[in-house]
């Protein structure tokens, strides 16, 4: 057998075992083991198992993700959801649909500390859901706003989907962060005018809310400048070059857990729940890691990525129509796949291509998570609508996709006007100080 | 907890919360650490020495001090799609099926990296800055694995205790 049809093979046992619910990391491990193997021979494999796992976990940059999660579940405990919403709501919150650009707005804050979409979705959920039932929102759109603007998590930095990305590419963490921001703003707009306009043509489904004084949005404000001035000195400090992506995690998380403290919402039991959530999700995120840097050295001996990079970029194809079709597929694959599942599967087979098109590495990462985004809430399997029926379980599935679907579209604008426009995501980058 | 548990299913419990807790504390240490690295290097000018190497340790423990507590929380992405369409007791013999090759990749994995280990152990390999032996560090890997694949074990001796649904 060939090389190729090995690797063709290993791929398909690899989504079999994907879909028998075996653990991404694992089933990666499982099939690039076996698949090395058979190519090179038990005794490389078995050098293989005796140096990978150390050499991969024995890694600088990987600790922000340990950090930047901490830091998130500091947030959480420390009740900064409820202070984030309470401002998103005083300066927005009047507007027709207000409570639910107010829930964009918050979920936007909170993945300013925290880079999970699931987190964001959890916590902003828990704040504003019965808000908006309270103010006889339509569950349809409440729900679609919480599970939508959770995804932003991933997006707006800190984010896991970047860190990822950087450590399967090699790309710098600092430069992704950055280029995140500006697209993380635009998809927020874009959500908001997705809000505006579907309450433009039915008004009942989101009211206005009460329009607050000055003296209450000023205390708004003033609940959450703390917050606020953490988010600026993390992505300020990388931007300035002042300190490392791994040095503004940790001051973040540092921040965040004097604040914390301060705020008389740290116990022994609070800090103890944080940093074992910390270590779970950090061990859970490793094992993806692993799984990923087992298989691809088996991929890269099947020469599969190379022999398509080489095919794709001698189509008779303009690189666009490529890229579209590259993300097609991770559309479709988005439909029963969770985000960093399709990111390790599809990196080491789809970055050579981009760069054989001659597409900027950091632009695609920002489009990528833009992507993955979607996957995050398309039926059936979108992971932030199972979160959102766990805080809303009156709620059926079929309305909560409903609601869903003006956001997916969101999405897809946002993808095209980076596209169209790649400096909103570059020139952040390529402006800071290194 | 089930009443039936066995005795290796309470001794991996407690072998994997016990290890979860060494590695909430080191989370800790790097984030002091680090952001007293920094506060150094700008208020004092005098940086921490070796923080960097430090930071490396603290990863690989924090990880492989992290895996069994992961394995036993139920923390891991995997969806259910084909899953959910089969019979139970097929479901039952698969679970026990890949919790098995997970548990032996782990041993060897653990058998490889003591091995390794002992190579590092004889070129005297160290950190870059404080020249802080690899040689233990193989070992704790070995251990972690141990612990990881004695969680998988413990599932195939009790299929029935489902993980906790992800949160």
């Amino acid at each position: 057998m060939s090389p190729t049809i090995i690797g063709v093979l290993a791929i398909a046992g690899l989504f079999l075992l994907i879909f028998l619910r075996v653990p991404i990391g694992i089933a990666l491990a499982i099939a690039g083991v076996s698949g090395y193997w058979v190519l090179s021979g038990l005794d490389t494999t078995l050098a293989l198992l005796g140096s990978v796992p150390f050499e991969i976990a024995y890694n600088y940059d990987l600790s922000i993700i340990a950090l930047f999660v901490l830091m998130g579940n500091f947030a959480m405990v420390s009740g900064m959801s409820r202070d984030l919403y309470a401002l998103a709501r005083s300066l927005v919150g009047h507007w027709p649909g207000g409570l639910a650009s107010a829930t964009v707005v918050g979920c936007a804050g909170f993945a300013a500390v925290s880079g999970s979409s699931l987190a964001s979705a959890v916590t902003m959920g828990r704040v504003a859901l019965p808000e908006m039932e309270r103010y006889n929102y339509a569950p349809r759109l409440a729900t679609g706003c919480v599970a939508a603007g959770g995804t932003l998590g991933i997006l707006i930095p800190p984010s896991t989907g970047f860190i990822i990305y950087a450590l399967l590419t090699e790309e710098s963490i600092g430069q992704l962060f950055l280029a995140g921001i500006l697209p993380g703003i635009l998809l927020t707009g874009l959500f908001m005018a997705t809000i505006a306009i579907m309450t433009r043509l039915n008004p009942e489904i989101g009211p206005a809310g009460d329009r607050l004084g000055a003296g209450e949005r000023l205390r708004s404000v003033g609940r959450s400048v703390w917050l606020l001035g953490i988010v600026l000195v993390v992505l300020g400090g990388i931007y300035t070059g002042v300190f490392t992506p791994v040095e503004a995690a940790a001051i973040g998380a540092f921040l965040t857990f004097i604040l914390a403290i301060v705020r008389r919402k740290l116990t022994t039991e609070t800090l103890i729940f944080c940093t074992l959530e910390t270590i779970k999700t950090f061990a859970m995120v490793y094992l993806i890691v692993i799984g990923a840097f087992l298989f691809s050295p088996f991929l890269a001996i099947t020469e599969i990525p190379k022999n398509l990079a080489i095919f794709v970029s001698g189509m008779p194809l303009a690189p666009l129509a490529v890229l579209l079709l590259i993300i097609l597929g991770y559309i479709i694959l988005g439909t029963f796949l969770e985000g960093i599942a399709i990111m390790v599967l599809s990196i080491p087979i789809v970055f050579p291509m981009i760069l054989s098109l001659g597409y900027d590495p950091i632009w695609f990462g920002v489009l990528l998570v833009v992507i993955l985004e979607m996957s995050l809430i398309s039926p059936p399997l979108g992971l932030n609508v199972f979160v959102v029926k766990g805080i809303a379980p009156d709620v059926p599935m079929s309305e909560i996709f409903k609601g869903i679907i003006p956001f997916w579209g969101a999405m897809l604008v946002c993808a095209a006007i980076l596209i169209a426009f790649p400096q909103i995501a570059l020139i952040l980058p390529e402006t800071m100080m290194r | 907890m089930a009443s039936n548990e066995s005795h290796f299913a309470r001794v991996t419990d407690v072998v994997a919360t016990y290890m979860a807790y060494i590695a909430s504390i080191i989370l800790m240490l790097l984030m002091f650490l680090t952001t007293a690295d920094v506060a150094g290097r700008y208020f004092f000018n005098s940086p921490l020495m070796g923080v960097f190497d430090l930071t490396h340790f603290a990863v690989l423990i924090m990880v492989f001090f992290g895996l069994a507590y992961c394995g036993i929380r139920g923390g891991h992405v995997a969806i259910e799609l084909l899953y959910d369409k089969l019979d139970h007791s097929v479901a039952r013999v698969l679970d026990r099926l890949i919790n098995t090759v997970g548990a032996v990749l782990f041993l060897i994995v653990a058998w490889r990296t003591s091995i390794q280990g002992l190579d590092v152990l004889e070129f005297k390999e160290a950190s870059q800055l404080l020249l802080i032996p690899f040689f233990p560090f193989y070992l704790l890997v070995a251990f972690g694995s141990i612990a990881f694949a004695m969680v998988m074990i413990m599932r195939i001796i009790h299929p029935e205790q489902r993980t906790e649904s992800q949160e």
